[in-house]
């Protein structure tokens, strides 16, 4: 018995609506009856995170490709163009794989102490950002820059990584043999264990620092599991206050994305 | 007393079944509410599924009226053992309905007809489960489906989405 001959389509498109993503696309290619059902506004309402359109009033999105995109079309738009909320200081997309959430909180929307002195940081505006402006360190001594994200924003039961994106400018100096200390916590519960890498090993130091092929690198801070947006905040921190300067690494923010994906 | 309903199905086979049951059916809860359900209750449902359904109903029923029951003395192990059970007599359901797809469809379609969205969830996630990881055509010979696509309609969808068909 075929299937699509005796379920009404919006049965077919109610149960690709319970699948994944992934699964979704590979219904679009079993037959012409099934794809129309994996293609249709149904499905992909419940595919993009149940608080998509809440995200997007506090964008900049345009209200009218938000209205002429399909779901679909949406799901994927979102997948491939981050977009830019918190008055541009950070910014949204979605796991293609899973539909959930990725958050990068700009420089502008972190805490960096001395952040608005200008003998110590500076901020300026790299093409290959995609906020407005970057932080660069001009000197410090006491480096201490945090994200705080409210959990309720991660999408629930999922394990999510923070990870620092930064470049070394070409005079960087100070993060070669001093190890950062980077963590990941609720903030009220700082009890986690800490990473202590080197951000610009020497060369013959395996560096854990990853490049992202978007003209930044980045390095993972820790993780936590988001098992439904109940715990309150979480802080992202990186610190190095033992007495060494330090200067020339820019800053574009500390992203938030499941684990399991690049 | 508890109220009895009888319901006929498709094929003229009488269920006699409690008002507190079979009101899970916001279809049938409508007709009883509007009077329009005296005697028997005809369906579109053929016995063999019905009795399925009614399956669901009582199992649902039994674990609403236990979680009232409790109070809270010795509920968490109490809770515990139940939804184990839950689980179990849910696997044993979901096990029938995959070796038999044409109950499966037919009960999809009679939850849907009976307005009984937790079955109908339910059974969403069961099929939505069974094509999870499933390449295309393991999916057809799945659910007996004919490829009427053209082989370049294939191809452009599978290179449209080609991140999705990776193994």
């Amino acid at each position: 018995m075929d299937m699509t001959s005796v379920l009404p389509m919006e049965c077919v498109s109610h149960i690709i609506s319970f699948t994944s993503p992934r699964d979704a696309c590979r219904l679009l290619a079993v037959s012409p009856a099934i794809s129309s059902a994996a293609n249709s506004d149904a499905v992909w309402e419940k595919l993009l995170p149940c608080d998509y359109q809440e995200i997007l009033s506090d964008s900049a999105f345009s209200s009218s490709l938000l209205t002429s995109l399909s779901k679909k079309e949406l799901y994927f738009h979102l997948c491939h163009n981050p977009v830019l909320i918190n008055n541009g200081t950070v910014s949204f997309k979605l796991e293609k794989e899973s539909g959930k959430k990725i958050f990068m909180i700009g420089a502008r929307a972190l805490s960096i102490v001395w952040g608005d002195d200008p003998r110590y940081w500076i901020w300026i505006s790299l093409p290959e950002s995609r906020f407005p402006e970057v932080a660069k360190l001009k000197i410090v001594w006491w480096f201490d820059v945090k994200g705080r994200i409210e959990t309720n924003m991660l999408s629930s039961k999922t394990t999510y990584a923070a990870y620092l994106v930064f470049k070394l400018a070409e005079y960087s100096h100070g993060f070669e043999r001093r190890p950062v200390e980077l963590g990941v916590y609720i903030e009220g519960r700082d009890n986690q264990e800490r990473q202590r890498p080197l951000l610009d090993p020497l060369e013959n130091v395996q560096s854990l620092a990853q490049d992202r092929g978007d003209g930044w690198v980045e390095i993972e801070m820790g993780e936590f599991f988001n098992e439904n947006g109940n715990d309150g905040t979480l802080v992202c921190s990186v610190f190095e206050i033992n007495g060494h300067s330090k200067h020339g690494i820019i800053i574009q923010g500390i992203e938030l994305r499941p684990k399991s994906s690049q | 007393m508890a109220i009895m309903y009888a319901l006929k199905s498709s094929d003229n086979e009488i269920f006699e079944v409690e008002q507190k049951v079979i009101e899970q059916s916001e279809t049938i809860k409508k007709m009883i509410e509007d009077g329009a359900a005296t005697g028997e209750i005809p369906l579109q449902v053929s016995s063999k599924t019905l009795a399925k359904v009614l399956e669901w109903c009582k199992q649902r029923q039994h674990k609403t009226v236990e979680n009232e029951n409790d109070d809270n003395k010795g509920k968490r192990k109490k809770e515990r053992d139940e939804d184990d059970d839950i689980k179990e007599w849910e696997n044993k359901f979901s096990d029938e309905l995959k070796a038999d797809k044409d109950v499966l469809f037919d009960l999809l379609l009679a939850s849907n007809y009976l307005d009984l969205p937790a079955l109908l969830s339910f059974l969403c996630q069961l099929v939505a489960d069974m094509v999870a990881g499933k390449m295309p055509e393991e999916i057809r010979r799945m659910f007996n489906i004919e490829n009427d696509f053209t082989p370049e309609e294939e191809k452009a969808i599978t290179a449209e989405h080609g991140w999705a068909f990776q193994p």
